[in-house]
């Protein structure tokens, strides 16, 4: 019996047969009706067809922009913005297929052994959004560059930058949650541009140390984002960009910088040696390989991280992410990725491959048996 | 032109000379490959030269080149398509151009190999007249200074390079190559400064060879120079240039003994290449041949080079290719003959042997999955879809048909597609370092190609099923069994497309630490799942019906494409390999064609000619009633007799099914559907307001024709009460006593209407009986019988005796009613059964011709009915318009007489003779001659 129907009014149910699917549209309860909408197939086919459309428009916008922008344009977001009108984006699709398949779960899809297959994959699929939406918050990832010689316990998000006060290692407030009053002085985040050029022309009154007067969007293409904030610190304006050479200095004497947030990492990395090897006579990059020496408290020991081969240390990954392309082939640069839920594609992968193949083998013998009708 | 009799001369026309030139032109294109030139090994015929060929041992001599061991001529290919993305330069071929850069740099400055694809680029370096084309050394020589500091200046510069950038460091990095070829030999030319005792000038090489000391130090060795010498090191060989072998002797002379033969041998060659002294070179290669020879037999392992040589030698990508070809022309021109298939799956399986030893070949060469770059995954996939068509040849008649053209077209375009890329034979390059050997990757690119096989191979049943709808509308099974093809295809393809992708994810992850980035390259994967997912998820909506599906597949085509090739054509992301102009040209020339087929057939499918006597209406409202639904069309009603019936489609239904009239009111078409058979039941419960649907004629025989004075009883089971409804109000029209008995199991359907109709007369008695009746009901209970009918007709003082009885109902319960009437003794008993499909008897073996005669016995046109196809079938082929609804054996519209011969049909007489009726779209001929059908025109 489905559970679903048992819940409304008798007479609106009919019997289930086979091949038979229980619909509800002719029903009159606006609740029933919504739910009815809410698991319908129609509604996943929308789902797909505008996920399709915001994939293609998402790729289309990196031939004009870097990936990390469309990605928040298009797909970590909720609402994607055609001139004024707000538009579902990649979040909120993905958030209502989701939805959809859940509840199409529960009201729809009528258990039967010969889809099977299907029921594998959607469960499936329910866990790959779950798992992708907590991943979303639950994920962490960071940059560390590293030349021969260097160490370091922190990585750096290039996505989330900090206010950093008198050069203080300790006094690091993250921009978007500065607490009213730094110092005794109270600051207000007047501007904040996540991928900003400086511009020495226009704009009011600031301070900043390269005598910058105005930030502009930047015009790069591809590659990190340097973000730039106009902010009020007293009764001044400062102007900080994340490629100042020096500090700005305030009238009280205070030292004032951006820099990517940082997070500590349950161990220190030491970049002994860094080789990066290039098939003879071409560019073409044949193996990058660090050899970086892994210090946790009183232990120290040698690791080597290369392409496909990277450091694991409980929920921290450190992957070989390639060198500096500045000119320099001696500074390596790792990825470092926190990610609690790493299991969760592996598990997806698993069920959705055994119920694409159980389903897959249950058509073929549908149709071989109709063949030989 | 042979003509059969009874088909019009045009469509006869088009069948022979059309088909077969067709087949023809598919022989020649399938030869033409065979027959054209192999560009492997070349003739070197400038005039200058009196040289012929380069001799064997010399285009087979194993060096180093993008990290692997490989023959010269490999090299030759390599670098010459790096440089200009073909594999000729004017009239000569890849190993020609090759060998003569090596040995005669100055002659080969002239040669333009530079493909520049951006003028920009060209502007950049001041070049003078810039425009897209390829240019020599010697054309770009005076723009090299200003082009080699801006490659490595951009190199340099750490963000990400535009097109024009990428052009340029590109050029840059391709002069650097070609100049380290060229300075390869440079050794063997430079005169050594003169003896202290005059003496003729001689090479430093030479002075080397002979002395043991080379007297200028230069031993400098440019990057792009080619490595020809094999020698141990610390982790297997190592490979030197020339002047990497005269400094290892220098360390230690006795280290290698076989370096020194080998430079004598090269020493040998480069003089004979010069002085074009043939018989000097053969001897020189000779020498080459044997030392290396000696070399492996000191036990150095130098690659498979012999693979290599055989199988640019064996070609066998090409050969499958002509076995494709021919199985193409070879099914064209047999076309639907009954051995057809066998004929045409033995070159088919053939060209399955040779893809799959291209396969192996390549693994073997490269040790690597073969889809590592663009032509090898073209051939990968190649390679499934041939399979997939091979194994469908294998599995049935109608299968087979599908699986030929599914390899051919599809084989051979991705073929084509290949050698397009490449410019010719079969390259093995290398891969990224992140591209290299990973389990995951190895899977995910694996599992990703072939599903892009299965969606690619499903675009091209799309085809078959479109232009099978378009050329031949009526032989639906033969459309059903594409179509399911069709669907397993794509289900295929997008279990293993989906399934790639999400391997890709789980490599990134274990690579760089990201499951999934957006990157164009994952967008294009992802495209190809969503579009397959929305392609099956609408078909199940019936948003898609099967021609929509079909087009939907072709343009699954479009979408492969374009996640193929079009996003390494944006030149953004990790994943970009590289592409050339002609990839451009045949990804947008492919994608517009497809996508002008996909949408044209659609439309002509949907509104053209195939859908004749139908027209299209719209459904008003759809109300429910117990299990079925009563549906009103839109629009003034039909002119139709009460009790008659009218064919109504769906979208996404192949045929129309009968329904008939409910005439509660005159002023609208309403029909009581029920969930029964696909049709209905989709009616009955996914139809709504606003739904488009075809409808026919009404057609039918079941009208109200009792004479004056006779009562009237009528007997409804379940959903049978449609018609009756009609019948009832015609009976009291006419002043009829009328009973009506409606036997339902658990509802009485259309029960508020027979209220109103016994509110509003008088003589109206409905009596109401059912099985399993809901809680509440008090009437009485039980199932049509005999004794059941009379105590009801008893219980309303009505009789049934001389009465005339309606009965409408499923087959079984017009049975027991048709027996209850007799025995109540009736007068006349007229009756409706609401049959499902029937199933066609055994189809004949043998072909039959048959004459149809137009109405009154007038005209007379004889038509080949094939072995298995129904008379209607092959009526309709032949252009005659028999009128038909259901094709399945229960509306009656497609009756025809017989007047000379016999057929079998699946309803009774089964055996239908002179004078029978038969339903042609359930029958077939009962002998091969001698047939002879009356078709009269129906009233419309």
């Amino acid at each position: 019996v489905n559970r679903y129907s048992l819940q409304l009014s008798r007479r609106e149910t009919w019997p289930r047969r086979a091949g038979h699917r229980t619909t509800t549209y002719a029903s009159t309860n606006p609740i029933r009706r919504l739910i009815t909408v809410a698991g319908s197939l129609e509604l996943t086919t929308i789902g797909l067809l505008w996920l399709f459309g915001l994939v293609l428009a998402g790729t289309f916008h990196q031939l004009a922009h870097s990936i990390q922008e469309t990605t928040a344009v298009f797909f970590h977001s909720w609402l994607v913005y055609a001139g004024p009108v707000p538009l579902p984006a990649g979040q909120l699709v993905l958030a209502i297929l989701g939805l959809n398949l859940i509840v199409s779960a529960f009201t729809r899809i009528p258990f039967r052994w010969s889809k099977v297959g299907l029921f594998i994959i959607h469960l499936g699929l329910i866990l790959l959004v779950i798992g992708g939406l907590t991943q979303r918050f639950n994920r962490r990832e960071s940059v560390l560059v590293l030349a021969e010689g260097e160490s370091d316990t922190y990585s750096y998000d290039l996505q989330r930058w900090d206010l950093i006060t008198s050069g203080s290692e300790d006094e690091r407030y993250p921009l978007d949650g500065l607490p009213p009053q730094i110092g005794g002085l109270p600051v207000v985040l007047q501007h904040y541009l996540p991928a900003a050029a400086l511009s020495w022309t226009g704009g009011a009154e600031v301070i900043n140390s390269e005598g910058a007067r105005s930030l502009v969007p930047s015009t790069l293409i591809g590659g990190n984002p340097v973000p730039g904030v106009v902010m009020q610190f007293g009764n001044e304006m400062i102007l900080l960009h994340g490629a100042d050479r020096a500090p700005t200095v305030t009238e009280s004497g205070m030292e004032l910088r951006i820099q990517p947030s940082r997070y500590p990492m349950p161990v220190e990395l030491q970049l002994e040696e860094f080789t990066a090897e290039f098939f003879p006579g071409s560019d073409t990059p044949k193996a990058f390989t660090s050899r970086v020496r892994v210090t946790q408290g009183d232990v120290a020991r040698t690791a080597v991280i290369s392409m496909n081969e990277p450091l694991r240390l409980r929920d921290y990954t450190v992957y070989q992410l390639g060198y500096d392309d500045g000119g320099r082939r001696d500074i390596s640069v790792f990825q470092v990725v926190q990610n609690p839920l790493r299991w969760v594609a592996y598990v997806v992968t698993l069920l959705i491959s055994a119920g694409l193949f159980v389903h897959l083998i249950i058509r073929l013998i549908d149709v071989r048996r109709r063949q030989s009708l | 032109v042979s003509r059969r009799p009874g088909v019009p001369l045009k469509r006869s026309v088009f069948r022979h000379v059309v088909v077969r030139v067709v087949a023809i032109a598919a022989l020649a294109v399938a030869a033409a490959p065979a027959i054209a030139q192999d560009p492997v090994l070349p003739d070197l015929a400038p005039p200058d030269l009196a040289l012929r060929d380069i001799p064997r041992d010399l285009a087979t001599v194993p060096v180093l080149y993008e990290g692997r061991s490989m023959p010269l001529e490999s090299a030759g290919r390599l670098a010459l398509y790096r440089l200009s993305g073909r594999n000729r330069v004017g009239e000569l071929g890849s190993t020609g151009w090759f060998v003569r850069l090596l040995l005669d740099p100055f002659s080969a400055i002239e040669d333009k190999v530079f493909l520049v694809n951006n003028p920009a680029t060209l502007d950049a370096i001041d070049y003078p007249d810039p425009h897209r084309g390829r240019y020599s050394y010697l054309d770009l020589y005076g723009s090299l200074g200003l082009l080699n500091s801006l490659a490595v200046g951009l190199s340099a510069v750490g963000r990400p390079l535009d097109a024009t950038e990428q052009e340029l460091v590109e050029l840059g990095n391709n002069v650097l190559l070609f100049e380290g070829l060229a300075s390869t030999f440079d050794l063997f030319r430079n005169a050594a400064p003169a003896a202290a005792g005059g003496g003729p000038a001689e090479s430093e090489l030479r002075r080397f060879l002979s002395t043991g000391e080379i007297t200028r130090a230069d031993l400098s060795e440019l990057p792009g120079m080619l490595s020809l010498f094999p020698v141990r090191s610390a982790d297997g060989i190592a490979w030197l240039t020339p002047s990497g072998a005269v400094s290892h002797l220098m360390q230690d002379p006795a280290a290698a003994p076989h370096l020194r033969d080998l430079l004598e041998a090269w020493d040998v060659v480069l003089p004979a290449f010069l002085l074009a002294d043939s018989g000097a070179l053969a001897h020189g290669s000779r020498l080459l041949a044997q030392g290396i020879q000696a070399v492996r037999s000191d036990g150095y392992e130098l690659g498979p080079t012999g693979i290599e040589v055989l199988s640019t030698r064996l070609n066998p990508v090409r050969w499958a290719g002509v076995a494709l070809g021919l199985a193409l022309g070879l099914s064209l021109l047999l076309g639907r003959r009954t051995r057809a298939i066998q004929w045409v799956r033995l070159p088919v399986g053939v060209a399955v042997i040779f893809l799959t030893a291209a396969q192996i070949i390549r693994f073997l060469i490269t040790h690597r999955p073969p889809v590592t770059d663009l032509p090898a995954s073209f051939l990968f996939v190649a390679w499934i879809v041939v399979i997939v068509g091979f194994g469908l040849t294998l599995a049935s008649k109608q299968a087979g048909r599908v699986g030929v053209f599914l390899s051919t077209l599809a084989g051979l375009g991705l073929i084509y597609l290949a050698r397009l890329v490449t410019g010719g034979a079969d390259i093995f390059g290398v891969v990224r370092a992140v591209l290299d050997t990973n389990f995951w990757l190895t899977t995910h690119v694996l599992v990703v190609t072939a599903g892009y096989g299965g969606v690619v191979a499903a675009g091209v049943a799309g085809h078959i099923y479109l232009i099978g709808r378009l050329y031949r509308p009526h032989q639906s099974a033969s459309h059903q069994s594409t179509l399911r093809i069709m669907f397993v295809l794509m289900l295929a393809g997008l279990a293993l497309a989906f399934l790639g992708t999400i391997l890709g994810g789980i490599w990134a992850d274990q690579s760089w630490g990201r499951f999934w980035g957006w990157d164009p390259k994952e967008n294009g994967a992802l495209l190809i799942v969503l579009w397959a997912s929305i392609a099956l998820h609408a078909r199940v909506t019936r948003w898609f019906d099967n021609a929509a599906f079909a087009s939907a597949a072709v343009f699954g085509n479009v979408v492969v494409l374009f996640s193929w090739l079009g996003v390494n054509l944006m030149g953004v992301g990790l994943h970009s390999y590289g592409f050339n102009d002609s990839s451009f040209v045949v990804l947008v020339g492919v994608s517009a064609a497809e996508t002008v087929f996909a949408v044209g057939a659609w439309l002509w499918i949907r509104f053209g000619s195939s859908e004749k006597g139908m027209s299209r209406t719209t459904i008003a409202s759809v109300h429910r009633d117990g299990d079925a639904v009563v549906i009103t069309l839109r629009g003034d009603p039909v002119p139709h007799d009460r009790g008659q019936y009218l064919g109504v489609k769906p979208e996404g239904f192949d045929r129309a099914k009968p329904f008939s009239f409910v005439d509660t009111a005159e002023d609208s078409d309403r029909f009581l559907i029920g969930p029964s058979g696909p049709l209905s039941t989709y009616l009955a419960n996914k139809a709504r307001a606003g739904e488009t649907v075809l409808v026919g004629r009404p057609s039918g025989e079941f009208v109200f024709g009792t004479h004056a004075g006779r009562d009237v009883v009528m007997v409804a089971g379940g959903v049978g009460i449609a018609p009756i409804v009609g019948l009832t109000r015609e009976a009291l029209a006419a002043g009829h006593t009328t009973t009506v008995i409606c036997a339902s199991r658990d509802h009485l359907y259309l029960d508020d209407d027979l209220r109103k109709l016994e509110r509003e007369n008088g003589d109206l008695v409905v009596l109401r009986l059912m099985s399993r009746p809901p809680e509440g009901w008090d009437g009485p209970v039980g199932r049509i019988s005999t004794e059941a009918v009379e105590t009801l007709l008893d219980g309303a003082g009505r009789t049934g005796a001389g009465a005339d009885w309606y009965i409408c109902g499923s087959c079984e319960f017009c049975a027991t009613a048709r027996e209850i009437a007799r025995a109540s003794g009736a007068r006349d008993i007229f009756e409706e059964e609401f049959a499902t499909a029937l199933e066609a008897p055994p189809a004949p073996t043998f072909a039959a011709d048959a004459v149809f005669l137009g109405p009154g016995g007038t005209g007379g046109r004889t038509v080949r009915i094939r072995p298995g196809q129904t008379i209607l079938s092959a009526s309709l082929d032949a252009g005659i318009e028999i009128p038909h609804s259901c094709m399945i054996g229960t509306c009656g519209e497609c009756g025809c007489g017989i007047a000379g011969g016999g057929a079998t049909q699946a309803v009774a007489p089964r055996e239908a003779g002179p004078g029978d009726t038969v339903l042609t779209c359930v029958a077939y001929p009962g002998e091969p001659e001698g047939l002879v059908f009356s078709v009269e025109e129906k009233e419309k």
